[in-house]
C-alpha cells in the first residue's frame, strides 16, 4: 500500500510529454460528445485528466498551427505564405524556453508540415521525422527510446505528432473500416475518400475550376451568393456527379476509422509510458492542430474553411497521479495558452510578447474566466479571420489579416454581407468591432520571398491535399 | 488511502484494445470472429493474417501484434489522392494567389452587395488588374470603378 501511495505521488519538476494528433475533430471524442466508441483511450484519458472543452486552434493548417502553439503567437505573427514560419530569436518556442530552464528536449514528428526543412525544430535537442504524414507507428516508438534515455534527474519535454486521422482516412482494417468501408468506390471508380478534395456542396466535381473563378478564393464559406452560383451551374452539367447523402456518410465514416485507429495507438503509447513509470509523473497534454471539415460548409478537408469543424480541437491535460482526473472547463481557451501553462507549471517565466494566458488555475481547480473570443486566421490561401465566443462566431473572408486597410474594411464591410458570415446568437456589429482590435493588434510580417521546399516533400504534401500552399 | 483511490488503474494494451474488439463482437459472446469482423469491410485475407492462432476470432493480443509490426503505410502504398496533382496546378493559375486580386473581388462583392446593378470591373479587367498588380494602370483602373461603385469604400484598402 505505501508503494502504490508513492508511486501516486508527483515528484520533482514535471516531465512534459505534448501529443498532437494532427487534424482530429473535438467532436468525435466520447469526452466531447462524440459517437460512443469510437474513441475510448482518448475518453479513459480525460477521465484521468481536465478536459477543456472549448479549446480552438490559431491556424487550420499543420504548420502555422504548431508554430501558434510553439510560440504562444498568432499565426499572422510567424508567416505570411510559404511553409516556412519565423519562429526563434525574438519570439522563443517552447523548447528553447524550457531548454533555458533545464530541459532536455525532444520532437518526433511526421513529417510533412512538420518536416525538419519547416523549421520548426528550432529549440528541440533532437527533431527527428521518420516518416513524412506518417503515424504514431512512426513517432512513437523514436519518442519512447528518447525517454527511455533520460536522465532520471533531468526534466524533459517531449512532442510527439501523428498524421493518423489526415486525409486519405486510410488506415487498416478492423480499426481503419470500424465505421465505413474506406475503400468504397464512388463515380469513377475511385475510392469516395480520394475524391473528397473534389466535394464541393454535394456535387463531385471533374476540377476545381468553378470552385476558384466562382468563390474567388479557397476560402469557404465565401459568399453565400457564389456558392448558390456554383451549385446552379453544377446542377446544370449533367457530366458533374451529384453525391448523395450515403456517399458523404461514407467519407465521414473513413475519418471516424481513422480516428478509432489513431485512438488504439494512442492508447499503446499510454500503456507503454504506463509500463515505464513516467506517466504518473509527467504532464501530458493531448491536443490537435486544428479539425477537419466533414461538408458542414460544403466541402472536406481544413482547405476552405474557418468554423468549429476546423478549429474546435481537444485539449485534455493529464496532471501527475492524474490529479483532478475528469475535470471539465468550459471557459474558452487557445492553443496559444498551451505554452504559458507549461511555462507556469515548470516555474518558467513566460517570454515577452507571447499571447497566451496560462490556464494552470484551471488545472489547479481555481477560478478562470478563460477568453471572451478565440481568434483563428486562415493561412496562406484562406483568407479569413474569424472569432469565437461562447454564443457564436463570427468570420470574414477574402482577405488575409495583413491585408491593407483590413481594419477599415471590416469596420465598412456590409454586415450582414457578402463578407461576412454570422454563426449563432452573438451581437455582430459588437463582434465585428472586436475583430477589427485583434486585426489592429497583429504584428504581422512584412511581404517576404517563400523559400522553395524540396521536390520530394512538395510532391508528399501534394499527395496528401495540401494544394492551398506552395 | 485516498491519493491509493486516486491512483488509476495501469494502461496496458488489453485495456487499449479490448473496447474495439468489444464492438467488434456483435452478438457479444466474447470473441470478435470472422463472420462479425469480414463484412465489417476486413478482407478475409487480412484476417487470416491477424489471427495467429487459427482460431478464427481476433484476440486483444493478435491486434496489438498487427497494430505493432504492421506499418500504416503499407496498407496505403500506391494510393495517392489523384485531384491533387491537378489542384496543385490549378493553384498555380489561380489570380488570387499570385497577386492581390483577392482584394479586389472583396471590395467587387462589397460593391454588388450595395447596388447589384453596380458598374463594377467585368472578370476580365479583375483579371488583368491582378495580374498587373498594385499600382499598375490596369489596378487604379478598376479600382477606380470600384470606388465610383462604392463610394464608402475605405481609402486604405486601394
Amino acid at each position: 500500500m505505501l508503494a502504490a501511495l508513492w508511486a501516486c505521488a508527483p515528484k520533482g519538476p514535471p516531465d512534459v510529454l505534448v501529443v498532437s494528433l494532427d487534424t482530429l475533430r473535438a467532436d468525435r471524442l466520447g469526452a466531447y460528445g462524440g459517437p460512443p466508441g469510437l474513441t475510448p483511450n482518448l475518453d479513459r484519458f480525460a477521465s484521468e485528466g481536465v478536459t477543456f472543452l472549448r479549446a480552438y486552434s490559431q491556424g487550420t493548417f499543420t504548420a502555422p498551427s504548431h508554430a501558434s502553439l510553439f510560440t504562444s503567437r498568432y499565426p499572422p505573427e510567424l508567416v505570411r505564405t510559404g511553409r516556412h514560419p519565423a519562429v526563434g530569436g525574438d519570439k522563443p518556442t517552447l523548447a528553447e524556453v524550457l531548454g533555458a530552464y533545464g530541459y532536455e528536449t525532444g520532437a518526433f514528428v511526421a513529417g510533412g508540415d512538420l518536416a525538419p526543412e519547416i523549421g520548426l525544430d528550432v529549440g528541440f535537442d533532437v527533431y527527428e521525422s521518420p516518416r513524412d504524414f506518417g503515424s504514431l507507428f512512426h513517432t512513437a516508438p523514436p519518442a519512447l527510446a528518447w525517454i527511455d534515455a533520460r536522465p532520471a534527474d533531468t526534466p524533459w519535454l517531449a512532442f510527439v505528432h501523428s498524421y493518423d486521422t489526415h486525409s486519405p482516412y486510410r488506415r487498416p482494417p478492423p480499426l481503419g473500416s470500424l465505421v465505413s468501408d474506406p475503400e468504397r468506390k464512388g463515380p469513377g471508380g475511385e475510392a469516395l475518400r480520394t475524391q473528397m478534395a473534389r466535394v464541393a456542396d454535394g456535387f463531385l466535381m471533374h476540377d476545381l475550376r468553378p470552385f476558384l473563378f466562382i468563390d474567388g478564393t479557397w476560402a469557404r464559406p465565401r459568399s453565400p451568393a457564389g456558392r448558390a452560383e456554383l451549385a446552379q451551374v453544377l446542377a446544370g452539367d449533367p457530366s458533374v456527379p451529384r453525391l448523395d447523402e450515403a456517399d458523404l456518410a461514407q467519407i465521414r465514416g473513413a475519418y471516424d476509422g481513422a480516428v478509432a485507429y489513431a485512438d488504439a495507438r494512442f492508447g499503446l503509447l499510454l500503456a507503454q509510458l504506463d509500463r515505464r513509470g513516467v506517466l504518473d509523473d509527467s504532464v501530458v497534454v493531448v491536443l490537435s492542430d486544428h479539425g477537419e471539415g466533414m461538408h458542414e460548409a460544403g466541402v472536406f478537408n481544413h482547405c476552405c474553411q474557418v468554423d468549429d469543424a476546423t478549429t474546435h480541437v481537444p485539449l485534455l491535460v493529464r496532471l501527475p497521479g492524474g490529479e483532478r482526473g475528469g475535470a471539465k472547463v468550459d471557459a474558452i481557451v487557445e492553443l496559444t495558452d498551451v505554452a504559458p501553462t507549461l511555462y507556469e507549471l515548470a516555474g518558467a517565466q513566460a517570454p515577452a510578447g507571447a499571447r497566451g494566458v496560462s490556464f494552470a488555475a484551471a488545472l489547479r481547480g481555481e477560478p478562470f474566466a478563460g477568453r471572451e473570443v478565440a481568434w483563428t486566421t486562415g493561412s496562406d490561401g484562406m483568407r479569413m479571420t474569424s472569432g469565437r465566443s461562447r454564443d457564436g462566431r463570427l468570420t470574414w473572408s477574402g482577405t488575409p489579416p495583413w491585408a491593407p486597410g483590413l481594419a477599415d474594411l471590416l469596420a465598412a464591410a456590409a454586415l450582414p454581407g457578402p463578407g461576412f458570415v454570422v454563426e449563432g446568437t452573438i451581437d455582430a456589429e459588437r463582434a465585428r468591432g472586436e475583430m477589427a482590435s485583434f486585426v489592429r493588434s497583429l504584428k504581422t510580417l512584412p511581404p517576404t520571398d517563400a523559400r522553395p521546399v524540396s521536390p520530394r516533400l512538395e510532391r508528399e504534401l501534394r499527395e496528401h491535399g495540401y494544394w492551398g500552399s506552395p | 488511502m485516498i491519493l491509493l483511490l486516486a491512483c488509476s488503474p495501469a494502461w496496458t494494451p488489453e485495456t487499449a484494445l479490448a473496447p474495439f474488439l468489444a464492438r467488434l463482437d456483435a452478438d457479444g459472446d466474447g470473441r470478435a470472429t470472422q463472420a462479425e469482423v469480414v463484412p465489417a469491410r476486413m478482407p478475409a485475407a487480412a484476417f487470416d493474417a491477424m489471427d495467429a492462432d487459427d482460431d478464427g476470432a481476433i484476440s486483444v493480443g493478435e491486434l496489438e501484434t498487427s497494430l505493432r509490426i504492421n506499418d500504416p503505410d503499407r496498407w496505403a502504398e500506391g494510393v495517392l489522392d489523384p485531384s491533387a496533382e491537378m489542384a496543385a496546378m490549378l493553384r498555380q493559375e489561380h489570380v488570387g494567389d499570385r497577386s492581390d486580386g483577392w482584394m479586389l473581388q472583396v471590395l467587387r462583392e462589397e460593391a454588388l452587395a450595395r447596388d447589384p446593378a453596380a458598374a463594377v470591373p467585368s472578370p476580365e479587367e479583375m483579371f488583368a488588374a491582378a495580374m498587373a498588380g498594385r499600382g499598375s494602370p490596369e489596378w487604379e483602373a478598376a479600382i477606380a470603378k470600384l470606388a465610383a461603385a462604392w463610394p464608402e469604400m475605405p481609402a486604405s484598402v486601394r
